[in-house]
Formats: structure tokens, C-alpha cells, sequence
């Protein structure tokens, strides 16, 4: 046996298995998506710059200041959408999550009447609510899929991000101990 | 022997696949790859043809977060097509792709970035071709160097693969002595030639299109792409273009001069170019020692740069200008921005009141202060309060037509103080004057406000030869301008006494806020037509002094010497 006619193979094997099971984790459907780390984490919260659900409020009123809201506590900011099967799904955990802290709502490209048969038919756990109808306010939020949510710390910042619905395990697990984090 | 032409025929075939790649990519030959599938909508594009290729290129290196293996400029969801939007506004504001992608890799992580950034994460990453082609190199000589130390006698063919088979060489022995006998009619340095070649070939597309700091770029078409959109800007705002240029060309040979990026700001201003404005403006800032006026400008180019939102930074330099210049009128403007932005709407108000106390009615700002005013005391649900504005000075057009020609009138002075000067020696003219700009500086810093004070010290400056400090000194000047003849006298200086790219520049923005009512008089035209002399546009030039000779007597002495000129530039052609 040659140690230097094996040896390359053996690397290449190697670097196949590597790219095999990277591969196959990949592949594994949604789990990679929604584990992409947020940037933003720690960070001061951008801005929500919303149409309001209300109609009658002008420009000038659209944009939900962030800064009144802190300094109660922390909050959470949920991107959802009437129109996407997972944000109905993820209703009654997000009504469970506003038992705790506020919420607000911002709905992804979505229209008032079908918004309005939404929360009549889900429930509104929402403080406030809101349209991002240009998607601006979406990206600036780095949300690649709704639905999303965000805790807000009583400081303004973004400390946990999670992509994808809320079950009664991401609500227990992650996001009622982070407030609890946060308040103590 | 067939081993030995199998090897050699899939070496020269790998060279061929490789070239043919490296052709692809370099002068990108559609067809070899499809490049054309893509999934954005004749209404997303741009009508600037320019900026939509960059949009094309700046979408294909973006991942779409939702399908992940795709671009966004190939994909079709929801979120790929407000990302394909985003980056077109972007561009039409004038952003580099640099920043687009930092602004986005901010948002979203670096995993938006198909092409991964390099740093100590990623050096494997992008070392790793180098590294495998350094094992690459290594196995080579190795394999030359140790088979010739084990079989000196055997001929090269045999010994490039001669390890390979050190059991079996013995044995096989006859059989390889024939073989010698044909082998022999390849030299060995084609042999050997062979793979270094496809190893420094593939090296080259490494270093051509794989180099972790072109990432940003497109290989193909970066530089024609750049070409044109140069060439577009040019055709769009030349003089600016030009002047924004030479305002680089000042900065770059001379740093340290707070004329050349106190102009660099400005000219980049004109352009549009605000990352370049904001940077002038902070090393003009740092040079004056925190002068109040450049610190205000910074301001504001800081809120134009947040889309109207006074920043932490702008508040912050909005208040320290305010402590120590309280009438400064931009600061006030723009603490009044900062108020409303806040909510605090009847303080904003009378802000705005006191910053319309200082400027003209047909001021740019006095618009804006009108329309912000009303829109504030709507929000505020108070009657819309009247401003009051400085009084128009009389400027009186027919006295400026009357007098013959400013021009000459300076010029003549000029010459005259020269004329006195030639009686002394090189040695007392230079203390004379050097005398006299002290005095004039230290008068000066007491009466910041003393127009011909700052005139004369640039007069002398350029008498004993200190260009760059009669910029500087003119840049003081136009700050101490109360009125528009006082303005003119400064453009006349600024082109015809001292021409030089930072103070064209000057003169160009100084030519631009006189009124229009004084822009149609002869004098200003002449001008503007040697300023446009000055910034190379020989047809503008022209087209001014033609204007002015069609409302003179043509016998008169101006008339004969724009012929002059004119003919003079029309040679130039």
C-alpha cells in the first residue's frame, strides 16, 4: 500500500462526505431557512413606518414611534399576513404571547376588509396594527417570509428573532423565558 | 503507454474546458451558459439604461432569502420583487453598490450576499483554490525530484508515474525498456510543461475573477459599464461633472486645504454625489477647527442624506453651531426640522419664524420654510402664522448697467497697485505685504464681516504668490457677502484676478444665487461666459459674449474686445 496514492483519494472522500452531509442538512426542508441568524439582534430596532389600519389617519401619523412604546417593558412586532396559512395557525399561540407583552401588528401586503375578517375570525392580540404594503418596512426589518416576530427589549432593541410560526413550544421555550430574561 | 496518452489527452482537453470557461466569463458569450433567465418585469425596470444594468448586476450577487439558491434577479418571490425594488431606489439615489450591499448584509446577514465577503471566516474559503494549487505544485516537483533520486538511470516519462508502481517496476522491467524506446520521442519538458501550464492557468482565473476583493464587481462588464456611465453623467451635468473632478484632482495633490474640500463639497453637492459632500465636509470641518459654518452645512447634508431626518450627528452639530453662532440660518432651519420631527410643532414654528427673519423672500430655503410652516401648523391645528422675511436691498439695475465695465474698473486697480509695487525691490514688496496681511488678518478676524478686508487679503496673498491661501481667504469672503454687488465683485476677482479650479468653482456657485433680474445684465453675462471660458464649455462661453454683442453698439470698445475673444475661442475649436 502507497501512503501517497491513498492519501489524496482519502482527502477527497473526505471532503465528499463533508459536502454530503452539508447537502443533506439543507435539504432537510425549512429548519435552514429559519435558522438564519438575524443581524439585527442587539441592535436598536428600525423603524415602522406603517399605513394604519384606520384610513383616516394622515401621512404624518403612519409611522408607529417605537420610542413611546419603550421604557413599559419590552414589546413584540409580529409580521403577518391575512392571506398565509401559518399566521392563522400561529393565532392562538400569539393570542397566549399578548397575555404577556404587547403586540404589534404588521400586515404584509394584505388589505384592510380581508385583514378585518382575519382578526375577526383569529382574534386581535394587537395593540397596534399596521399595512407595510410596499414591503419597505419588511426588508428593512431583514423579514425574508412571513410570519415573523420580534422582541423588542425595554430599551428598543432587538433581541430575539424568530422566522416562521409561533407553536406552543417556540412560545415556551424561547419566547416567554427571553421576556422573562429581559424583565428580571 | 495508453495510461500515458490518456493522462495526456485529458490534460490538453482540461486545458480547453478551461480556457473555454475562462472565455465565457471574460467576454461572457451567451449561449455557453444561459444568462438570460431571469424573472423581473418589463415595469420593474429602470429607464436608465445604465442604472438598470447595474440594478441586473448588483440582483444576481443578492440570495433570495426565501428559495435560497437563486438570485433575486431570478426568483420570483414576493420578497425577491421588493428586493429588486429597493435596490433600484437605491441606485436612482445615488448609492454605490458597495453600500447597497452593506445596507442589505445589515438587514439580512451576510448570507444575502451570493458571493461571500471575505474575512477571517471566510479566508479558507477564498484560500483554498490557492492552497490546493500550491498542494498541486508541491506533488509535481515531488514527484519529479523523488523519482529521480530513485531511479536515475530511467527515463522521465516513466518516472512521473514510476512511484506509482515501485513494486511491479522490477519485474516489469523488459516490458518498460521497450516502452522507453518510444516514450523518448516526447521531451521532457513538455511533459513537465503541461501541467504547470493548466496550474498557472487556472492561478489566472483565479486571480482574474475569483479574487475575494472583486467581489463587488462584475468581472465582464465592469469597466465599459463604469465607461458609460461616466460618459452619461457628462453628457447630463458636464460642468458639474467637471468641476467635481477637478475639485478631486485639487483634494488628492493637496489634502490639507480646506479651499480644495471645502469646493470638493460643494461640487460633489452639484452632482449629487452626498457620500463624497459628506466626507469633504467632515475633513473641511476638522482643517477649519470646527468652523461653525462648515459644521451647519455638515449638518444638513447629513439630514438631506436621512431623507430630511435630523440624525443624532446633525442634532448634535446643530447645537453646538446654535451655542456659538445663534443666528446661523441653516442651524436654525434645521433645529426647527428637528423640533417638528419630534412633535414639538409651535417650537418648530418659531424657529422657522427666526430663520425667515434672516433670509430673502426669493431665497431656495423660503419656499421650504413656507410650505413646512403651514404643514406644521396643520398638524398642530393652529392658524397658519405669517412669516417675515429680510427686505429686498435695493439693487438698482440700470446703476450696474451704467457703469461702463466692472471689469476693467478692477482690473485697472489691480494693475495699479502692481505698477506701484515695481518701484521697490522683490525684497521690500514681499515685507510690505506680508506686513499688510497681518495687519488685514488680525482686522479681519475682529470683522469677520468686512467684505473688502477679505478681498484685499486675497489681493495679497496672491501678490506674494499664495494661491491656496487666497482660496481660502475667498471662501471667507463669500461668507462675509451683504450684498449682491458685493457678490459680483467677488466673481470678478475669483475669474479674472485669480483663476484657478478652486476659486471657477466659486465664482460658478456664486454666479448661480445671483438673481435672475441681474443674470440678463451685461456685465454678469460676460461673466458667465468666462466662466464657462474657465470650465472648458467653449460653446456656452460663446453663446453669453454673443448674447451681450447683439445688445451693444458695435463700434464700442466691449464689442471689439468680445470679438476678439470670441474669435480667439472659436479657434480653439
Amino acid at each position: 500500500m502507497n501512503a501517497r496514492f491513498f492519501l489524496p483519494i482519502g482527502i477527497f472522500l473526505a471532503l465528499v462526505a463533508v459536502s454530503a452531509v452539508s447537502m443533506m442538512s439543507m435539504l432537510n426542508g425549512d429548519q435552514a431557512r429559519e435558522q438564519l441568524p438575524s443581524p439585527l439582534i442587539g441592535k436598536d430596532a428600525p423603524e415602522l413606518i406603517l399605513v394604519p389600519f384606520d384610513t383616516t389617519l394622515s401621512t404624518s401619523q403612519r409611522q408607529v414611534d417605537l420610542k413611546q412604546l419603550m421604557g413599559n417593558g419590552p414589546f413584540a412586532v409580529n409580521f403577518f399576513a391575512s392571506w398565509c396559512a401559518p399566521c392563522q395557525k400561529e393565532a392562538p399561540f400569539l393570542e397566549k404571547l399578548s397575555n404577556h407583552i404587547p403586540i404589534i401588528g404588521v400586515a404584509y401586503k394584505d388589505k384592510s376588509d380581508q385583514l378585518a375578517i382575519f382578526l375577526e375570525r383569529f382574534g386581535d392580540p394587537f395593540i397596534k396594527i399596521g399595512f407595510d404594503n410596499d414591503g419597505k418596512t419588511s426588508i428593512n426589518w431583514g423579514v425574508y417570509g412571513i410570519p415573523e416576530t420580534f422582541l423588542i427589549s425595554n430599551e428598543g432593541k432587538i433581541i430575539v428573532r424568530h422566522a416562521g410560526e409561533i407553536t406552543n413550544e417556540v412560545l415556551n421555550s424561547l419566547l416567554i423565558p427571553s421576556i422573562k430574561e429581559t424583565t428580571r | 503507454m495508453l495510461k500515458l496518452f490518456l493522462i495526456e489527452k485529458f490534460f490538453v482537453s482540461l486545458f480547453f474546458l478551461l480556457i473555454a470557461i475562462f472565455i465565457n466569463d471574460k467576454i461572457n458569450i451567451s449561449g455557453f451558459v444561459s444568462k438570460d433567465a431571469f424573472a423581473i418585469t418589463a415595469e420593474e425596470m429602470l429607464s436608465d439604461t445604465i442604472l438598470e444594468r447595474r440594478a441586473r448586476d448588483i440582483s444576481a450577487k443578492l440570495r433570495c432569502l426565501v428559495c435560497q439558491n437563486q438570485s433575486i434577479d431570478e426568483s420570483d418571490a414576493e420578497l425577491a420583487i421588493d428586493l429588486r425594488k429597493q435596490v433600484r431606489e437605491h441606485l436612482k439615489d445615488g448609492m454605490t453598490d458597495n453600500q447597497i450591499f452593506q445596507d442589505l448584509a445589515e438587514k439580512y446577514g451576510e448570507f444575502v450576499l451570493l458571493t461571500p465577503p471575505f474575512e477571517p471566516a471566510t479566508y479558507l474559503l477564498w484560500g483554498a483554490p490557492l492552497l490546493i494549487l500550491a498542494i498541486g505544485l508541491l506533488l509535481i516537483a515531488n514527484l519529479f525530484l523523488s523519482s529521480k533520486i530513485n531511479f536515475p538511470k530511467s527515463s522521465s516519462d516513466t518516472k512521473v508515474f514510476s512511484d506509482l508502481k515501485t513494486k511491479t517496476f522490477e519485474q516489469n522491467k523488459t516490458d518498460k525498456e521497450i516502452n522507453y524506446g518510444q516514450s523518448r520521442q516526447i521531451p521532457n519538458i513538455i511533459k513537465l510543461a503541461l501541467p504547470v501550464l493548466i496550474l498557472l492557468l487556472s492561478a489566472g482565473i483565479y486571480l482574474s475573477i475569483g479574487r475575494p476583493d472583486l467581489i463587488d464587481y462584475s468581472p465582464s462588464d465592469d469597466n465599459t459599464l463604469r465607461a458609460i456611465t461616466e460618459n452619461e453623467l457628462l453628457e447630463k451635468n458636464q460642468l458639474a461633472l467637471k468641476s467635481f473632478k477637478e475639485a478631486k484632482r485639487r483634494v488628492e495633490k493637496n489634502p490639507d486645504s480646506l479651499s480644495a474640500q471645502f469646493m470638493l463639497a460643494a461640487t460633489a453637492s452639484q452632482i449629487g454625489s452626498i457620500e463624497d459632500e459628506i466626507n469633504a465636509l467632515k475633513k473641511a470641518l476638522l482643517l477649519s477647527e470646527g468652523d461653525t459654518r462648515i459644521k451647519s452645512q455638515l449638518a444638513e447634508t447629513l439630514t438631506r442624506q436621512a431623507d430630511g431626518q435630523v440624525t443624532k450627528l446633525a442634532s448634535k452639530l446643530i447645537s453646538e453651531v446654535l451655542q456659538s453662532d445663534p443666528k446661523n440660518i441653516r442651524a436654525l432651519y434645521l433645529h426647527g426640522l428637528e423640533l417638528s420631527q419630534k412633535g414639538e410643532l409651535k417650537e418648530a414654528i418659531s424657529y422657522w419664524q427666526s430663520t425667515a427673519r434672516q433670509i430673502l423672500p426669493n431665497s431656495p430655503l423660503a419656499d421650504r420654510l413656507k410650505s413646512d410652516v403651514e404643514q406644521a401648523a396643520e398638524l398642530a391645528k393652529i392658524e397658519i402664522p405669517n412669516l417675515t422675511f429680510l427686505n429686498v436691498p435695493d439693487v438698482n439695475i440700470d446703476d450696474l448697467e451704467s457703469q461702463n465695465n466692472l471689469i476693467d474698473v478692477n482690473k485697472e486697480i489691480f494693475e495699479k497697485k502692481l505698477s506701484q509695487f515695481s518701484d521697490l525691490s522683490q525684497n521690500e514688496q514681499n515685507q510690505f505685504i506680508n506686513k499688510m496681511i497681518e495687519r488685514l488678518s488680525s482686522k479681519l478676524q475682529e470683522e469677520p464681516d468686512n467684505f473688502d478686508g477679505w478681498l484685499k487679503l486675497a489681493q495679497s496673498y496672491l501678490l506674494v504668490d499664495k494661491p491656496n491661501q487666497a482660496d481660502n481667504v475667498l471662501i471667507s469672503a463669500t461668507y462675509a457677502i451683504n450684498s449682491d454687488e458685493e457678490r459680483i465683485s467677488l466673481i470678478e476677482f475669483a475669474l479674472l484676478s485669480h483663476p484657478s479650479s478652486s476659486s471657477t468653482a466659486l465664482a460658478g456657485a456664486q454666479l448661480s444665487m445671483l438673481p435672475i433680474s441681474l443674470k440678463k445684465t451685461y456685465p454678469i453675462k460676460f461673466l458667465q461666459g468666462e466662466y464657462s471660458r474657465q470650465i472648458g464649455n467653449n460653446e456656452e462661453a460663446i453663446r453669453h459674449w454673443f448674447d451681450i454683442l447683439n445688445h451693444i453698439p458695435a463700434d464700442s470698445d466691449q464689442a471689439r474686445t468680445l470679438r476678439l475673444y470670441i474669435s480667439k475661442l472659436e479657434k480653439a475649436f
